[in-house]
This record gives structure tokens, C-alpha cells and sequence, in this order.
């Protein structure tokens, strides 16, 4: 197996045990964790950061509420390729879109050195159908630069 | 075996794996029992009121201990949360019907103050507002939460003894429910385990 496609594998492998455990927890009926409710794991591919969800059944994300932050110094995001989401119509805040199940977020990155990785930061915020929402959510994830092809 | 075969294999049975091994761990860790849609009690720890105070609307420091002999309705939400805004017409009704009973409800807005004072002249509330950002969170982590989401409402009764806890969007049921219990406990037809396990169920 080449290393790419190692990594490949190792990459689904992680997501799919993820989205396992989260679909475990939701037929206990109660709040996932936010982190299970909204599992995402980042890696590198070609020039940008790909942050890649897997939304358990019931979850949804706003795709206005998503943030993007590098906290590595000399590295550089650039504009968020965000993915049409799903028409959302909600009763106080007017049309809005969302997010479920399985989607990619690519945002092209620029390096002034040549760091090994680069620390991200992702905001995002997101409810459950049957009722409840979660607070707004700050999370930070290595990803490794070295070998992005 | 090729490589996609062989890598196809182990992501369905790490999956499995995962998926087992989750399942027994919510069945030995005591936690929330399922139950109905939209009604998704949670267990705390804590048996009673914890003492914290947070600023009302016009910035004044009151203690959640400031309604001494009341039993308490304390919801937390925020303005930005859909299923929040949808329960304050309930408990603007509930606190009508039943705030010469003795039962106060309590919004904790998780908010900005300028934004929940807006917002407040438009729902015009009848009942008592408080409000912080990382002190409201830290307020809500005193009911012994792992997390929480919002809306999230904690019932006491008339003694600070917290009787249950409901995560999510609450309907007249279980408005219901808390009064029928509170009643009960009053007159002393059931006690503080029965009315906890009533609400937590």
C-alpha cells in the first residue's frame, strides 16, 4: 500500500468509527455530546484543509454559523469553499441553510515557511429536530501538512 | 486480498467494533433513560439549588436563592436558539396561571445583554430575566451537567430540592407533570423519590 493511500484509509477509518459511535448514541434518545453530535476530522490535500463531517441522522449544522481560523504563524487560510447547503425555513429567523449528514468543507491554505502542520480552528453551531440546540463551538485540530500532495 | 477489500474489511469491523462497544458502555454507565420524542429528561447529581447569582435585564446582581419559598421553573435559553423562543409563550402562560401558587419561573438567557434586552422588549416577559455568557455557563454547569444544550429547565419544589431537569423544548405536559407533582409532594400523597424518578422518567 502506497502512503497515500494509507493515509486515505487510516482518514475513512477514523470517520467511519466516528459516525459509528454516534449513531450508537442516538438511538439512547439524548443529547449526543456536541463532539458526537458533530464529528469532523481534518486533513490536508492539495494545497488546502479539508474538514470532512459525518452528521448523525437528526443533527443538523448552520451554514452561516461556521467559522475558520489558522493558529499557526506563516500559514494562511484563503476563502472557505463551503457546500450549498439544504433550504432550511425557520419560524424566527427567516430562510437559512443547513447541513446534514456527509459533507466536505475545502479552504486553500498559504504557507511563508515550511511547516510540518498547522493547527485549525473551527466554530460552528447546530440543533437537533427534536428540540434542542447547542451552544455555539470552538474547536481546534492538528493537521499535518508534510506529504499534501 | 486487495488493498480496497482488505481496508473495506476493517472499517466494517472497527465500525462494529465501535458501535458494541459504545452500546455497553451507555448500558453500564448510569445516564438518561430513552423515552419519548422530544422528551429527553436528564439525570443530575445535584439535589438541591445551587447558589449562584447573574445580572437581570437592567444590570442588577440577583441571587437564583432570591425566591425564597417558591418553587422554581429555572429555563435556561438563548435569543439565537429556535426551540427557546418557541417554549416562552408556555411559560409566560404558566407563570400566570400559577404565580400566586407560590411557582416562579426564572429565564437564564446564555446571551449577549444587548441582545436579550432587545429582544425582551419585543416578548415582553412576565417573569424574571437573567443574564451572562460564561457566567450563565458556569451556572448551568453547577446542576452537575456533562453538557448541556438549550433550552434546559431545572423544577424545584418549594424547598430547593431540585425535582428534575429536562433538556430540550418543553410542552404543556410537562408543565403538567411538574405541577401534579409539586401538588402531590404539598400534600404529602408522594415523596421526593417518587416525584424525582416521575420527572426523570
Amino acid at each position: 500500500m502506497t502512503n497515500t493511500t494509507t493515509r486515505s484509509t487510516a482518514r475513512r477509518l477514523l470517520l467511519a468509527v466516528l459516525a459509528a459511535v454516534a449513531v450508537a448514541a442516538a438511538q439512547f434518545n439524548e443529547p449526543l455530546p456536541p463532539e458526537e453530535a458533530f464529528p469532523w476530522i481534518a486533513f490536508a490535500d492539495a494545497g488546502s484543509v479539508v474538514l470532512s463531517f459525518q452528521i448523525p441522522e437528526g443533527y443538523y449544522l448552520y451554514r452561516h454559523r461556521f467559522g475558520f481560523e489558522s493558529l499557526t504563524d506563516g500559514i494562511m487560510l484563503g476563502t472557505p469553499e463551503l457546500p450549498e447547503g439544504r433550504p432550511h425555513v425557520d419560524e424566527f429567523f427567516g430562510a437559512v441553510e443547513i447541513y446534514r449528514g456527509d459533507f466536505q468543507i475545502r479552504i486553500p491554505y498559504r504557507s511563508a515557511g515550511a511547516a510540518n502542520e498547522m493547527l485549525v480552528r473551527l466554530e460552528l453551531q447546530g440543533c437537533a429536530d427534536i428540540g434542542y440546540c447547542y451552544l455555539p463551538a470552538s474547536w481546534d485540530k492538528r493537521v499535518r501538512l508534510a506529504g499534501d500532495e | 486480498m486487495s488493498d480496497m477489500a482488505r481496508s473495506a474489511l476493517l472499517t466494517l469491523a472497527l465500525s462494529a467494533a465501535a458501535l458494541l462497544a459504545y452500546v455497553g458502555y451507555r448500558a453500564v454507565v448510569p445516564g438518561n433513560l430513552p423515552d419519548g420524542a422530544g422528551n429527553t429528561a436528564a439525570s443530575v447529581s445535584v439535589e438541591t439549588l445551587p447558589d449562584f447569582a447573574l445580572e437581570d435585564l437592567t444590570g442588577e446582581l440577583r441571587s437564583i436563592h432570591g425566591w425564597e419559598g417558591n418553587a422554581l421553573v429555572i429555563n435556561f435559553w438563548a435569543t439565537w436558539c429556535a426551540p427557546c423562543l418557541r417554549e416562552i409563550p408556555l411559560l409566560k402562560e404558566f407563570q400566570d396561571a400559577n404565580g400566586s401558587a407560590g411557582v416562579q419561573v426564572v429565564g437564564i438567557a446564555v446571551d449577549h445583554l444587548e441582545a436579550v434586552q432587545a429582544f425582551a422588549e419585543d416578548m415582553g416577559f412576565n417573569y424574571p430575566v437573567l443574564v451572562g455568557q460564561l457566567a450563565a455557563m458556569e451556572a448551568a454547569a453547577e446542576f452537575g451537567l456533562e453538557f448541556f444544550v438549550l433550552p434546559f429547565t431545572v423544577f424545584t419544589d418549594h424547598h430547593k430540592r431540585i425535582l428534575g431537569v429536562h433538556n430540550g423544548e418543553l410542552h404543556a405536559e410537562h408543565m403538567d407533570d411538574f405541577l401534579l407533582v409539586l401538588n402531590a409532594l404539598e400534600a404529602g400523597t408522594m415523596d421526593i423519590d417518587a416525584a424525582r424518578a416521575r420527572l426523570n422518567h
